[in-house]
């Protein structure tokens, strides 16, 4: 069920009156739960097998936990539980296929089956986010949860089930400890948010995504021109696509009186790539960092370890990306230049001597190189597309100006949101008419209704 | 549990109070519920007598609906089918409608529409024609559409048909038909907001049936705007690809043995029936014209079990009480292939139809309800 659906309209159209009838009552819950298990069964009812059982270890777990010894074995249950589904289901089909593949390299006929199992959407996000809330327990992060049915639906809540934010339990489950606080602003709020978030995915994403989508299709027919465009494109698509959907989960959050993180902010106004990580995709980044780099030892094992540590972290974000080696690729990418910026990044020369421009400039240079990695099929694909960017032979791009002025819009708006004009955009002509022109231009140019989203492959 | 940390709103000013919300709804109504009416001020657009659906528009259900209510404001009487009707092989000067026209008092407007058949015909007439309340209606019957079980949308393999958007999306089931449960939504929602179909209008007419994104990628320097130029295409526009307008025995057509269905079991003879409830709840007198189906091109096996089909079709129309004429095939020559005939039989066939008895009385009554208006 896609929320730029009428599906999702008429589901929460039925789900949201009798969750306001409720929200003072001990049905809430039970009602929000079930609310989630229609809106992911929707997909297929036999992912709800998943759910269920990766949120019902991760709650015995914790019960575990607290009633006897050997929390470490109850912990290393957890993480082998939520790897392991996410290992088969997500990269079952990857290591058979690369096995195979070093078998045949090495002359030998391939003998490991590929388990040709659908990937269950959304399964990275909330298995990070269950598996989040064991560890901080076994931290003493977070108190247990001795309620099934509120755990379950911290992991299953709807709005940002299938494509995050990956929230943590220190900031969901309390809100869903206390009756929510619903006025009339937060509908206005949440309306708000999910306007902005369907404009970024119906008029932006879907649109960028048909010139990208042309040129990454058959990148040898393309020459530098196109090849750069339709990258650059990609970069602002991917962003446009993940965000939206992220203020649309916020948005209906807001509405439900759930207040979900901030997950994007501005991120190709970042002046380091350190920065790009702070303002990308934050719920995923601030995972890595707390779960996979700190526990790696994060800095504090010297410089040496730091860029170790930062570059497996760097990888294992790749590769949490999907199950191919140009994820790979997309992660070491970005090891490589964090490892190479890390340094300068810190000196007084580039924080104040370096202009701003320059620096966002080559921040999203560095980025967009980047996604090559991310978006081709095959890395085959990423090499060809790089070495044509290298040659720089010329070709009529075609890339269409409607495109190039939406983006250019939006990119001035948030220069300006972070500017000292930034109380130009606070007047309310102004916000009354951007939602207005928003809302027209999304039903006038909508692309498609029903192009899922980027993050649900993952 | 500790309390969570204050969560920033968002990274961008976008939020409107509850009172600038209502504001900007009023605003985005005002203007989504105006343009499409505002839009027949602006767009010029009438039809001569001749007029029918441009053949690129045949998805063009607003302007069908724009066309359906200009035909009721002159008093023509509409002539409603498929591209037997809208006259495949003819120009606008060869369709049946224009023969009548030319033979009669009375004028005759062409409603067909290219491709369309009986399921989505009934469609095309519940959402669009409301025009047309109240008027006396000929409608087109071809059994083509129960020829086999691929015309009547009843096999189990999805193939692509003409004016899916017009037919059932949910009840009866159409087993060919694969579209997500969203989508089916979307179109039944959308069957109901007149800026949908304006929407579409606009695609159609300006952006080659293409959606606006997808046709700023195929022209990238052209400015959407300069392709709105008000000129809607004409309705001589021939079909795509055009027609071999030679009769069906000079093209060396074999005959063939059509699988026909049976009524009891046709999804399109249900579909027929319901475009009939649909005129007739409107309060529509409604004339049938059956056939005439080109007769000569089935082997006589196929033959006999269509003359069994129409009869049953022909029984049926006698028990509801609905006046009809069983065209009797024309000749041979008159026929570009199976059902379509060229311009001398359209003729022809406007000559039978004048002369029934049955045609008579009814365009009869017809005339006295518009005298008594």
């Amino acid at each position: 069920m896609l929320f730029h659906t009428w599906v999702f309209a008429l589901f929460l159209a039925a789900v949201y009156p009798v969750y306001l009838l409720l929200k003072n009552t001990r049905w809430r819950l039970p009602w929000l739960l079930v609310a989630s298990y229609v809106f992911y069964g929707w997909w297929n009812p036999l992912y709800l097998l998943l759910i269920l059982w990766s949120t019902g270890v991760d709650y015995l777990v914790v019960l575990g936990m607290s009633r006897w010894r050997r929390r470490k074995a109850w912990l290393a249950l957890s993480v082998v539980n939520n790897l392991g589904l996410l290992g088969f289901f997500k990269y079952g089909g990857f290591v058979a296929g690369t096995l195979n593949a070093l078998l045949a390299w090495l002359g030998a006929p391939p003998v490991v089956p590929e388990p040709g199992i659908l990937l269950p959407v959304g399964i990275s996000f909330y298995v990070f986010q269950s598996m989040s809330y064991t560890i901080d327990y076994y931290r003493g992060h977070v108190e247990k949860e001795p309620n099934f049915l509120r755990y379950a639906t911290f992991v299953s809540l709807f709005p940002q089930l299938v494509a995050g934010p990956i929230e943590r339990a220190r900031n969901l489950l309390p809100q869903l400890h206390r009756p929510p606080r619903i006025g009339i602003d937060d509908v206005a709020d949440g309306l708000s948010l999910f306007v902005v978030g369907l404009f970024k995915k119906l008029a932006m994403a879907d649109y960028l995504a048909l010139y990208v989508d042309k040129v990454y299709g058959a990148p040898a027919e393309y020459e530098a021109p196109a090849l750069a465009l339709a990258t650059v494109a990609f970069g602002w698509q991917i962003y446009f696509d993940f965000s939206g959907y992220t203020d649309m989960a916020r948005g209906v959050g807001r509405m439900l009186g759930i207040r979900l993180m901030l997950n994007f902010h501005h991120p190709y106004l970042a002046t380091g790539l350190g920065d790009f990580w702070n303002r990308w995709h934050i719920s995923l980044s601030t995972w890595f960092r707390d779960y996979v780099y700190i526990p790696l030892g994060g800095n504090r094992r010297g410089e040496f370890r730091t860029y170790v540590n930062m570059c497996l972290t760097m990888l294992v974000s790749g590769l949490w990306h999907g199950a191919s080696w140009t994820f790979v690729g997309w992660g070491a990418v970005h090891a490589v230049g964090r490892v190479l910026t890390r340094r300068l990044e810190a000196t007084p020369f580039y924080r104040d001597r370096v202009p701003m421009l320059v620096k966002r400039v080559w921040v999203f240079a560095f980025v967009t190189f980047a996604w090559i990695f991310f978006r081709a099929h095959t890395f085959d694909d990423a090499l060809l597309i790089v070495g044509r960017l290298a040659r720089f032979g010329w070709a009529d791009p075609r890339f269409p100006l409607v495109a190039v002025g939406l983006v250019l819009a939006v990119w001035l708006y948030e220069r300006l949101y972070e500017s000292e004009l930034r109380r130009m955009l606070q007047l309310v002509p102004v916000r009354v008419g951007l939602v207005v022109l928003m809302i027209t231009w999304v039903v006038v140019f909508a692309a498609s209704a029903e192009q899922p989203f980027i993050y649900f492959q993952f | 549990m500790t309390e969570p940390k204050p969560v920033p709103f968002a990274s961008n000013e976008i939020r409107l109070s509850p009172g600038q919300w209502l504001v900007a709804v009023a605003i985005v109504a005002a203007v989504f519920v105006t343009a499409p009416y505002v839009w027949t001020q602006v767009e010029p657009f009438d039809p001569g007598p001749g007029y029918r659906l441009p053949y690129s528009l045949s998805s063009d259900y607003w302007l069908y609906s724009r066309w359906c209510g200009q035909v009721a404001e002159r008093g023509a009487t509409p002539i409603i089918g498929d591209s037997v009707i809208w006259g495949h092989y003819v120009d606008t000067d060869q369709t049946l409608s224009h023969h009548l026209s030319a033979r009669a008092s009375d004028c005759f407007a062409n409603l067909g529409v290219d491709g369309i058949h009986p399921a989505a015909l009934a469609g095309l007439l519940d959402y669009y024609a409301g025009a047309l309340r109240g008027r006396a209606v000929v409608l087109h019957s071809n059994l083509l559409w129960m020829s086999s079980e691929r015309h009547d949308l009843r096999t189990l393999k999805e193939f692509a048909f003409n004016h899916p958007r017009l037919v059932p999306q949910f009840y009866p089931d159409i087993p060919c038909y694969r579209e997500s449960a969203a989508g089916r939504l979307a179109i039944v929602i959308e069957r109901h907001l007149t800026l949908a179909g304006w929407l579409n209008h606009l695609e159609a007419a300006y952006f080659g049936n293409r959606s606006l994104p997808t046709w700023t990628v195929d022209h990238p320097y052209a400015n959407p705007l300069g392709a709105v130029t008000l000129d809607l295409p004409l309705p001589d526009e021939p079909p795509s690809p055009r027609p071999d307008a030679r009769p069906w025995t000079e093209k060396r057509m074999p005959p063939f043995d059509a699988p026909w269905v049976t009524l009891d079991d046709s999804l399109q003879w249900r579909s027929f029936r319901r475009a009939v409830a649909v005129l007739r709840e409107r309060g529509n007198g409604v004339f049938v014209l059956m056939g005439p189906f080109n007769e000569h091109m089935l082997t006589e096996g196929s033959r006999a079990v269509y003359q069994e089909r129409k009869r049953e079709v022909g029984r049926w129309l006698a028990e509801q009480g609905i006046p009809h004429l069983a065209a009797a095939p024309l000749p041979s020559e008159d026929y570009a292939d199976a059902s379509h005939p060229l311009g001398r039989g359209y003729a022809r066939l406007a000559e039978r139809l004048l002369g029934s008895e049955a045609f008579r009385r009814f365009l009869a009554a017809e005339a006295e309800t518009k005298a008594s208006e």
